[in-house]
């Protein structure tokens, strides 16, 4: 399996459109967020502000990335090469989803880094929020993100195509947050680990603030705590739903055939 | 038997109604270059895909150096090659490249067989050019170098010549050949071109609606193949009318062109050409022929569902 995991890796690094993604990715962040305080508020400030809007884009980047690092092999058939070369399918999924969960967590903790490392190191954390809170906040969605990776791993292999699985990761996950908004706003039913979505919406929710007085400036302080019992609810969820659907694809994997 | 590589019993493969594999038994011994023949969706490829784990039997099983569970194929596969339909290779990069990564996947250290087997199969001028712009015979010697960069102990090649020009089918012949010589690799092959196959393969399994046929040695294939008698003559149907009414010949066969297959009384060349000429037929062409792979294969399974093979067949049974 080591070999697929560096394998996958090497060939991750060298996706010209994974890099052309990135690029895309980075400069709409980097254009909103200079927009709205990356160099001009403080680390805590900004942090609260960022998660709002980056909610939105983990499901999309880690849908994009599952689909591309899983499926393109899939969808060109050079994967069957490692079954024919005598790797277990065990070895040929759970290696795919290990390259995956390796290349998404160190893309989303560089994005998470630049959020937090840039304004900090300009102006300072500040008193918007407490550094305890923010890391505990950040705790929580590495769980999210994999439950939210398990899903696209299992339904890449499914459909055995990165482009399908792509179009899939985009337009599904618009979908469930249109499907979460909708559900609070019309039928006032707030779906928190429900989903992974509106568990990640729930997690990095700082919209509830108010405002403070430090050192003669006014702040805005974020009213985020976590619930012990909704942090456990997210976490048994997380790797629950995460591992249902990271063996339930397996399991259909080893039992196809493929063409 | 030690000697036996691949062992199939009952092997059955069955999608929705049909069976693309039924019941398949066969032995494959170290050594052996054994031809796969059949037409187009005989099944030939499916049995080539369950021995290579892409495909999971229905019914039946096989075993490779002996061994059958899940662990034991796995590193049966792990001394096998196979080159199963258009070789899969990624567009996007280089010959060089796809083998690279073929070379990582399966964790191959050294570095310099990638060379090697570009060499071998004559793409090492391939350069930087993307395998979507190569030809179908480059992207067949690309998966062709696909299979030997592991310097397998058996190889399964499905169709590994299609697409080649003359010149590289000989290539890839006498490849094959060097390899089951000198280094004792047993291949398990299919081709269209039975011709090809006949200059190459020591045994031969004929395979028909997914059915196994028949397997036999080359040895016992040319012994069965046997002879016959090609006539033409001036008036061929009266010739046959002739045979069988004075001569009780039953085993004939009439050829497109008109012309005579005798398969019966080939030591009575005197008499049967004296039988013709006393009914006022002059023929034009008598002599003796002997049945190639081709002849065989048409008679075993009939021409009706290979195209590739219709200019060929040229048979209707009299």
């Amino acid at each position: 399996m080591t070999n697929i995991i560096k394998e996958m890796l090497r060939q991750t690094r060298r996706d010209k459109l994974l890099w052309l993604g990135a690029v895309y990715i980075g400069a709409m962040l980097g254009a909103m967020f200079s927009d709205n305080g990356l160099t001009t508020d403080t680390g805590s400030s900004f942090f609260g502000f960022a998660m709002q809007t980056l909610y939105i884009m983990i499901p999309l980047i880690l849908g994009t990335m599952a689909a591309r690092i899983c499926g393109a092999d899939l969808r060109d058939k050079t994967a069957n090469y490692e079954l024919l070369f005598g790797k277990k399918r065990r070895e040929v999924y759970f290696g795919r989803f290990i390259a995956s969960f390796i290349a998404c967590f160190t893309v989303m903790t560089v994005i998470f880094a630049v959020i937090i490392a840039l304004p900090t190191a300009l102006n300072g954390w500040g008193e918007s929020l407490t550094a305890r809170n923010a890391a505990a906040h950040l705790a929580l969605v590495y769980p999210i993100m994999f439950r939210i990776l398990c899903f696209f791993t299992a339904f890449t292999f499914l459909c055995k195509n990165d482009i399908i699985a792509f179009v899939v990761a985009i337009v599904g996950t618009l979908m469930c947050f249109v499907f979460v908004f909708a559900m609070s706003e019309l039928a006032d039913i707030e779906l928190t680990w429900h989903l992974a979505v509106s568990d990640l919406m729930h997690i990095l929710d700082f919209s509830n603030t108010t405002q403070g007085f430090v050192d003669g400036k006014d702040i805005t302080v974020y009213k985020a705590p976590i619930e012990t019992a909704a942090a456990v609810r997210s976490l048994l969820a997380s790797f629950g739903i995460g591992s249902f659907w990271l063996f339930g694809g397996y399991m259909l994997y080893r039992k196809s055939d493929i063409s | 038997m030690s000697d036996i590589v691949i062992e199939a019993k009952e092997l059955t493969k069955q999608y929705k109604k049909q069976k693309a594999v039924d019941g398949a038994s066969f032995q494959i011994r170290k050594g052996m270059i054994c031809g796969l023949v059949g037409p187009n969706g005989a099944g030939k490829t499916t049995i080539m895909k369950m021995l290579g784990g892409l495909v999971l039997p229905t019914e039946g099983s096989f075993t490779i150096f002996g061994g059958s569970s899940e662990k034991e194929l796995a590193h049966a596969r792990s001394r096998m090659s196979f080159m199963i339909e258009t070789p899969y290779a990624k567009n996007e990069m280089s010959a060089r490249e796809n083998l690279e990564k073929l070379r990582l996947q399966k964790g191959i250290p050294d570095r310099k067989r990638v060379d090697e087997v570009l060499e071998m199969v004559g793409l090492k001028d391939a350069g930087k050019k993307p395998v979507a712009k190569f030809s179908l015979g480059m992207r067949q010697r690309l998966g062709i170098a696909g299979a030997l960069l592991s310097k397998p102990e058996i190889m399964v090649l499905d169709e590994p010549v299609n697409g080649l020009d003359p010149e590289g089918i000989i290539e890839i012949r006498n490849m094959l050949k060097r390899f089951n010589e000198e280094e004792e690799v047993t291949i398990l092959i299919s081709s269209h071109i039975l011709a090809e196959l006949s200059q190459l393969c020591t045994d031969y399994m004929f395979i028909r609606h997914g059915k196994l046929l028949q397997t036999l040695s080359a040895e016992e294939l040319h012994k069965m193949c046997g002879e016959y008698y090609h006539i033409h003559t001036d008036n061929d149907p009266l010739a046959l009318v002739t045979l069988q009414n004075k001569l009780g010949i039953t085993d004939c066969d009439v050829l497109k062109d008109g012309s005579l297959r005798l398969f019966e009384r080939l030591d009575e060349l005197p008499l049967i050409s004296k039988t013709l000429y006393e009914n006022g037929l002059l023929p034009t062409t008598l002599h003796v022929h002997e049945a190639d792979l081709e002849s065989y294969y048409m008679k075993l399974v009939g021409d009706d569902n290979d195209e590739h093979n219709q200019g060929n067949a040229e048979t209707d049974k009299a």
